[in-house]
């Protein structure tokens, strides 16, 4: 497929409609923030999306946007249930419901300074990641495993794992209705029993962090940030219980979607209607997974607090938790009087409910829904919060986008260079292992500090504060 | 199996001397990418439910697939060296037969 891309003025562009494309792309991105790498295929796989069934409005690139498999990592698309609309489970992503979830501390950047050694030798000790580690959270049977898929977030804190108001501030109250275990196969309960309360690896991480600049003073004294506040941001997914759940469900609908008359550019783009047995199936799985997830980033917020308890005798308070794999049904305003309902896809996105959104707790609807966008563990990572008049149907990006390959940064990055630049930089870092973490140089990514700024000037959000890394746990 | 061995080589190192227990399964795909694609979620799953890594992979054609001969050391003998992967894409996914013997490529998520 040809790719037409045009610029609409200095912070975006559009990606023509030609051939099988439905809508026309576009990549919310300056040029400096595209991909060049030769061969590289994201733009490819935004017009790929605009294929697909049923979308509507346009297929939208973040400004982090990056190659991905089927979708492009940091792409948006909605699709139209009452006609014809699809669900594709790689317009989710593997790691189903993948989120960062942030906690704000009750000591600032100075008086942690001494402690911040001992602090993240006791997280190295007690926080599974890596290979082959397990979980925080040893089940007793199927049947609590089943309880996770249902009650995600919401039941750990009943049995123990967090407090009340943690749920106020996690998407959905900590729990996505309408899971249901019956569509998740025996592999992928098999895969999840034993990981609840695990990073993982990869990019998935727990950092202590320091609010290191506000840009809007109100909004960041409502979301309990300050100069120099300690937070900790917590980045992991469903692990490979939500990577199975893809899996099997990309394999089902590839092998029933010629049979609705569909027909994708990429088999990753496998999809089905959403009102379908087959779409139907996929949601109740995916539900099952973002509801792991959430549970998973409890487990993991817990153990971060009672850590901070013993070392620095205070806790820790959530701010927010969201999701930036995953597909939701919604109605949008700007839709018309008919408002329909429409299957949102998000991959390597956050969603971002503009002031006054009816979903937000009371405590945070005036100033909108806040969106993480963690950046390197070498650089910055950001606090923003929705506004309105967002055309991507309230998302916004998700991170700071990979422009190395992991076999690349391996190539150009020793561990011992990295560990140097590190330490120079004051961050303490307790990796799995430092030849592994060399695959997340803060080279191998793209500037942060661009991808909010363009962020902003598209109306996908508004920078409220920028977080910098004290302490980094990697898987 | 080249490929499987690439795949583990990615992002661990298990050392030469290691014991290993053998393990043997039967794997079937719609065609030879699929079938590769197979292998490797095979080797991912035993990774994530029994703390096994392969050191070696023996695969043997039978009706309908392949059956798959592992031997599979414990994965806490293994040396991290890569993000671990936990599933493989159908995008891109290549297995074929040139003038120099059998290619492959896969992408794998991590």
């Amino acid at each position: 497929m040809d790719i037409r891309l045009v610029t609409e003025g200095p912070w975006r562009f559009r990606i023509e409609p030609t051939g099988a494309m439905r809508v026309p792309g576009v990549v919310m991105a300056p040029r400096e923030l595209l991909p060049d790498e030769p061969g590289d295929q994201a733009l490819q796989q935004v017009a790929h999306v605009a294929t697909l069934p049923g979308i509507v409005r346009a297929s939208y690139a973040m400004p982090d946007i990056h190659w991905g498999y089927g979708f492009p990592i940091g792409g948006v698309a909605a699709t139209d249930v009452a006609h014809g609309g699809v669900i594709s489970p790689g317009g989710v992503g593997f790691d189903i419901s993948c989120g960062v979830r942030l906690l704000t501390a009750h000591v600032d950047r100075a008086a942690l300074q001494p402690k911040l050694p001992i602090l993240m030798d006791r997280l190295d000790a007690l926080i599974p990641r890596g290979l082959g580690r397990g979980g925080l959270w040893y089940l007793a049977d199927r049947t609590q495993l089943h309880e996770i898929l249902r009650g995600g977030a919401r039941y750990a804190v009943e049995q123990g794992h967090g407090v009340p108001r943690d749920l106020d501030r996690c998407e959905d109250g900590g729990a996505v209705g309408d899971a249901d275990v019956t569509q998740v196969g025996e592999r992928a309960l098999e895969r999840g029993a034993g990981q609840v309360g695990s990073l993982g690896s990869a990019n998935h991480f727990l950092e202590v962090q320091a609010v290191d600049a506000i840009y809007d003073e109100t909004c960041a004294r409502a979301f309990g940030l300050r100069p120099g506040l300690v937070c900790v941001m917590i980045h992991c997914g469903s692990r490979g219980l939500g990577h199975q759940i893809c899996s099997d469900h990309v394999r089902a609908m590839d092998a029933v979607m010629r049979r609705y008359g569909i027909d994708v550019p990429d088999p990753q783009l496998a999809c089905a209607p959403v009102d379908s047995p087959e779409g139907r199936a996929y949601l109740g799985a995916m539900a099952a997974a973002a509801n792991f997830a959430r549970a998973n980033r409890q487990l993991l917020a817990d153990a971060a607090r009672s850590v901070f308890r013993e070392a620095t005798g205070t806790g820790l308070d959530l701010l927010y938790d969201v999701s930036h794999n995953l597909a939701k049904l919604e109605r949008h305003i700007d839709d018309g009087a008919a408002r329909p309902l429409l299957c949102v896809h998000r991959k390597g996105a956050t969603r971002a409910l503009p002031p006054g959104h009816p979903d937000l707790p009371d405590t945070l609807r005036p100033f909108g829904q806040p969106v993480f966008v963690p950046g390197t563990m070498g650089t910055a990572s950001y606090v923003m919060t929705g506004t309105t008049g967002n055309r991507a149907f309230d998302s916004c990006c998700h991170g700071a986008g990979r422009v190395w390959s992991r076999h690349r940064a391996h190539r150009e990055m020793s561990s011992r260079q990295l560990r140097q630049e590190l330490a120079g930089a004051g961050v303490t870092v307790r990796p799995a292992s430092w030849r592994s973490v060399t695959e997340e140089a803060p080279e191998a990514y793209k500037d942060v500090d661009a991808v909010v700024r363009a962020s902003e000037h598209n109306d996908l959000g508004r920078l409220v504060a920028r977080l910098v890394p004290l302490g980094v746990l990697k898987g | 199996m080249e490929a499987a061995r690439g795949m583990v080589g990615s992002f661990a190192e298990v050392p030469p001397d290691v014991s290993w227990a053998a393990r043997e399964c039967a794997v079937s795909g719609d065609d030879d990418g699929r079938l590769l694609a197979a292998v490797l979620e095979e080797i991912i799953y035993r990774m994530d439910v029994a703390d096994e890594l392969p050191v070696d992979v023996a695969v043997a054609p039978e009706p309908g697939g392949v059956r798959v001969r592992f031997r599979m050391a414990d994965s806490s003998t293994a040396t991290q060296i890569g993000a671990v992967p936990k599933a493989v894409a159908l995008h891109g996914l290549r297995l074929a037969r040139d003038a120099h013997g059998w290619a492959c490529r896969v992408t794998l998520d991590v």
